[in-house]
């Protein structure tokens, strides 16, 4: 057989589904969102105009959406925060623990919970009448903690947010903890006998090994805190007014809510330049690191 | 190296107390599932039930359209996690094994795909399901979920280039088409990354509420998901079956995570590290 | 060098299959529509599904609809209709829209008087359909001179109260906004009862207030049109700065429980159902609600939205006009749907329908039965208010803004001021303006 027809035929044949599904699915309705980020389009009628980049322009100096982003900054950063504690968290059932298994099953479960479940979830764990968290606080003598958790502008971000870590985080430890596991023992049993201390081995041995992974989830997070929809768009609507708006729930609203197909289309191109830049900016300062 | 029992009661204490943030939630939604109306009113959220009452679970079930909801999940997951491994495997295959001068186009697509914003670019998406005829039929999300992504390109890729190409190479002197290397060589020495692959996809594509919320809005097409939106919608403030709703989505999750747990582990290990 | 060029072309033809699929997407709805139109045959003998889409907040509504519609099969056995429901009409709206970009809109959709005018394309004019002639508002919201969708029924936009409390604490129906205050400071400061209850975690609730009151108290229907004529029509010694103050006044009086943001829409109608809170503001479509979760209307009573500042004004009451029918122009069986509407509304079947939403007729010549009206009419004989939505540029300009009155309301329940919101709205609206 002819192995450079059938390489031709096998190239082709293995790549035309998923390409095809790619292209179709995926690449096409980009470009289509490019197109509609330039028009007026309302996303229902039958014609629209193009307005060049006034959709772009609108959406840099419309509030609500600087507003919605700063939402999603806190998102970003409180993940970032926890990035040490995963870590250590991740150490921590690194070590002979006994059940240690156990708890790694625990630590990993709310991830692959139903998302929509966990959000009605915690809707009723911030129930202001009767609710469970209430309940706990008043229990354990902690009354004077107890807040309007979904309904006090200030406080309602970070009620998502806690939701958002509790999805979240367990999987950021269950890949760190990969990372480790993947770091030669050698390597600490080396350095102990040079005399170094849990924290050079920490900074030296630990945290150069799971470099990858920290990479991996600095991307998930750039990517998921500023997409994060869900959480927002099941237990608040955004609201109270649009005090936990985000980027997406904004995006949205303005394609479905308000008619402004073409400025949400704007919106959603510009979220995607976003997680671009971010992504590319995090792995220069984690590069420039790695070659000190 | 001496390990001192004391030093070590600190640390069972922190993971029981990350055990109970995590159980919390979860426990307290059993519990609130098994009261009755008037028991919510009047005990306290966090009591044990009085008497564990089937009532709430026995309505959700029933008016909650759940079993439709199960059987519809069950179909997409199986189906389209079969699919997607097998075109991901090929896409990796051909990507790790051949070069041509499209390739590094291809791989920029997969790259561009994964920074697509969700949602919004459902209206054109909605246009091509709509005139390829598939609107409101299975077939949407399965097609939608069988494309690979670029993470699963990644590990498969790892793999592959761990499988020797010598092995290939004699498989041709022997005079196998590369149809024949794929399916005998390299698809079965995948199979261990493709678990856990799999079982990843599996908990997206069990846990997706936005696609077959938008592409298959009929009663009988209802998903886990999208049949416990419609439920709680019903009744957000009977917080009894609305909890004995949740508890019924989650248990299929959690009974398959316990069964399978030993694979996602091993193979986050393998797969989404040593790159 | 031979790989390069069938890869170019392997290319090519996937982009071709992309760009295929794209074109046949892009068709106008229109256009696609056009050809079965013409191709419909009028006979019995093809088999044909209508799906009308609904949504209501009332499951059992919902089932009654459901059901009803399957015995059209027994009028026409080559038609069969289902129903497709929503809970709510936010989620209702996303899903339509959707649908509209892609053409896939059901044969028979619901509709509020305010998305007319946005979906005048997607729908078929309905004047040749003889129920159209009996229909009392039909006309009021036609688009551009045509009907484009049939209003099912018409109601009074109340408020509920328990008359137990009130004899309880020897209160006296208010008629005036100061006596409505009035009202509610007692009940708050004999502090047994929740003055009034409000589901302010979901933006809706404060409808009445922040969306109904500056219209009322403008006294004039075309009110939302009107606004789009002016550049600053929300400042100071404007009936929007009017209702907006009485609004603050009363949402600031802390009257509304420890945390009205805090609870959604079912949950204060818990509240107010379980008397645990005296007031609660609602179309008549509460009452079912009521009656159901209740048992009966023994203790339900209700007057209407007491908006003037004083009696020196007659008080009207607001009636709303809803559950439109219209027909997508993208149906393959625009006449089996007209058929089906015809029937729908005949006076048998409608007086059915009527009855399970438990609301006023909006045809002539049909009667509703609803007990409880007629004793709210017996007690209360205002005159009446009709809802005019926005015209087109009022929609555009809202849209443009982003204007939500309800979650505006939810911003002053968290303590926004009326005067930082109309600064705000007044130059949004200015610069909205100068955009067109």
């Amino acid at each position: 057989m002819n192995y450079n027809l059938q390489k031709k035929l096998v190239i082709f044949g293995f790549l035309f589904i998923p390409v095809g599904l790619l292209m179709l699915f995926l690449l096409y309705p980009t470009l289509k969102l490019f197109q509609f980020s330039l028009t007026d389009w309302n996303g229902i009628s039958e014609s629209f105009s193009y307005v060049g980049l006034k959709n772009y322009v609108m959406a840099f100096r419309t509030e609500g959406v600087w507003d919605a982003l700063s939402n999603n900054l806190l998102y970003f950063i409180m993940h970032l925060v926890f990035i040490p504690i995963e870590i250590m968290v991740a150490v921590l059932l690194n070590q002979k623990l006994r059940a240690s298994h156990f708890f790694r099953s625990i630590v990993f479960m709310p991830y692959i919970l139903n998302g929509v479940a966990v959000a009605y979830i915690f809707s009723y764990l911030y129930n202001p009448i009767n609710g469970p968290l209430n309940a706990l606080l008043g229990a354990a003598g902690l009354e004077g903690l107890i807040q309007s958790w979904l309904s006090d502008p200030n406080v309602v971000n970070y009620s998502l947010v806690a939701v958002s870590l509790w999805r979240f985080s367990g999987f950021h430890v269950i890949l760190f903890l990969a990372g480790l596991q993947s770091v030669p023992q050698d390597l600490y049993e080396a350095a102990t006998i040079d005399g170094a201390n849990g924290w050079h081995k920490f900074r030296f041995i630990t945290v150069p090994g799971i470099r990858r992974v920290i990479e991996i989830v600095l991307f998930l997070n750039v990517r998921g805190a500023l997409q994060v929809f869900d959480i927002p768009f099941l237990m608040t609507q955004g609201g109270p007014g649009t005090s936990s708006s985000t980027f997406t729930v904004y995006t949205i609203q303005a394609a479905f809510k308000y008619n402004n197909y073409g400025l949400a289309s704007s919106l959603a191109v510009m979220l995607m330049l976003m997680i671009i830049a971010f992504s590319m900016v995090q792995s220069k300062l984690l590069g420039g690191k790695g070659d000190e | 190296m001496i390990r001192r029992m004391s030093s070590r009661v600190p640390v069972y204490l922190f993971f029981i107390l990350i055990s109970a943030i995590v159980l919390f939630p979860v426990l307290i939604s059993v519990f609130t599932a098994f009261k009755t109306g008037p028991e919510l009113m009047k005990s306290s959220p966090l009591a044990l039930p009085e008497s564990w009452q089937f009532g709430n679970l026995i309505t959700a079930f029933k008016t909650g359209n759940m079993l439709v909801g199960f059987r519809n999940t069950a179909v997409l997951v199986v189906v389209s996690v079969i699919l997607n491994t097998v075109l991901g495997s090929m896409t990796s295959y051909i990507l790790n094994r051949f070069d041509f001068r499209v390739k590094k186009l291809i791989m920029a697509m997969f790259m561009v795909a994964m920074v697509i914003p969700f949602y919004t670019t459902e209206v054109s998406r909605f246009q091509i399901i709509k005139s390829l005829g598939l609107y409101d039929t299975i077939f949407a999300p399965l097609l939608i979920y069988a494309g690979t992504d670029l993470l699963q390109i990644f590990i498969f890729l790892q793999f592959i280039e761990k499988i020797s190409s010598q092995l290939d190479e004699s498989a041709m002197i022997d005079g196998a088409s590369y149809l024949t290397i794929y399916r005998k060589i390299i698809f079965p020495l995948l199979l261990p990354a493709s678990a856990t692959l799999a079982i990843i996809k599996a908990v997206d594509i069990m846990n997706d509420m936005y696609i077959p919320y938008l592409y298959m809005p009929s009663k009988e097409l209802h998903t886990l998901s999208t049949a416990l939106m419609t439920f709680v919608g019903q009744r957000s403030s009977d917080f009894g079956q609305l909890s004995a709703a949740i508890v019924i989505v989650l248990i299929p999750t959690i009974v398959i995570y316990l069964l399978l747990q030993k694979y996602i582990f091993a193979g986050i290990a393998e797969g989404a590290v040593k790159g | 060098m031979n790989r390069g060029k069938w890869a170019g072309w392997l290319l090519t033809c996937m982009l071709l299959v992309t760009v295929i699929a794209g074109c046949s997407g892009g068709n106008t709805p229109a256009a696609q529509n056009g050809g079965q139109e013409g191709k419909e045959s009028k006979g019995s003998g093809e088999k044909v599904t209508l799906k009308m889409a609904m949504w209501d907040s009332n499951n059992d509504f919902i089932t009654f609809v459901t059901e009803k519609v399957k015995e059209y099969s027994s009028v026409k056995p080559n038609v069969s209709v289902e129903v497709e429901s929503f809970k709510s009409d936010s989620d209702y709206l996303q899903a339509i829209k959707v649908r509209a970009g892609g053409g896939a809109l059901p044969d028979i959709m619901e509709l509020k008087p305010n998305w007319l005018a946005d979906f005048k394309d997607q729908l078929i004019p309905l004047d040749d359909v003889g129920v159209v002639d009996t229909n009392k508002y039909a006309k009021t919201y036609a688009i551009d001179g045509k009907v484009l969708a049939i209003p099912s029924v018409s109601f009074p936009e109340l408020v509920y109260y328990h008359p137990s409390i009130f004899e309880e604490l020897n209160l006296e129906v208010p008629t005036t906004w100061p006596q409505f205050m009035e009202v509610l400071t007692a009940i708050q400061q004999d502090g047994t009862y929740i003055p009034y209850a409000m589901g302010g975690k979901d933006a809706w609730p404060d409808y009445p207030f922040n969306e109904f009151l500056p219209h009322i108290l403008s006294d004039n229907e075309n009110y939302l049109s009107d606004l789009a004529k002016e550049d600053t029509p929300f400042g100071e010694g404007t009936p929007f700065y009017q209702a907006y103050q009485q609004i603050a006044e009363m949402y600031n009086a802390g009257v509304m429980g420890p945390d009205p943001l805090g609870i959604g829409a079912d949950q204060a109608n818990d509240l107010f159902i379980s008397k645990q809170a005296a007031i609660m503001a609602s179309g008549l479509w509460f009452v079912p609600t009521y009656q159901g979760k209740a048992g009966n209307l023994d203790d339900l009573a209700a007057f209407p939205m007491p908006y003037r500042p004083n009696e020196d004004t007659p008080l009207k009451l607001m009636m709303f006009t809803d559950h439109f029918y219209g027909i997508s122009s993208t149906s393959k069986h625009p006449e089996e749907a007209k058929a089906f509407m015809e029937w729908f509304y005949s006076p048998e079947v409608y007086k059915e329908y009527l009855n399970a939403a438990q609301l006023d007729s909006a045809f002539e010549g049909v009667e509703s039965e609803v007990p409880f009206l007629k004793s709210f009419y017996g007690e209360h004989q205002p005159d009446n208010f009709i809802y005019i939505p926005g015209d087109t540029t009022y929609t555009e300009l809202s849209n443009a803004i982003q204007l939500d009155v309800k979650a505006l309301g939810q911003e002053m329940m968290a303590g926004k001021s009326v005067d930082d919101i109309v600064k705000d709205l007044n130059a949004k609206w200015t610069e909205a303006r100068k955009n067109k």
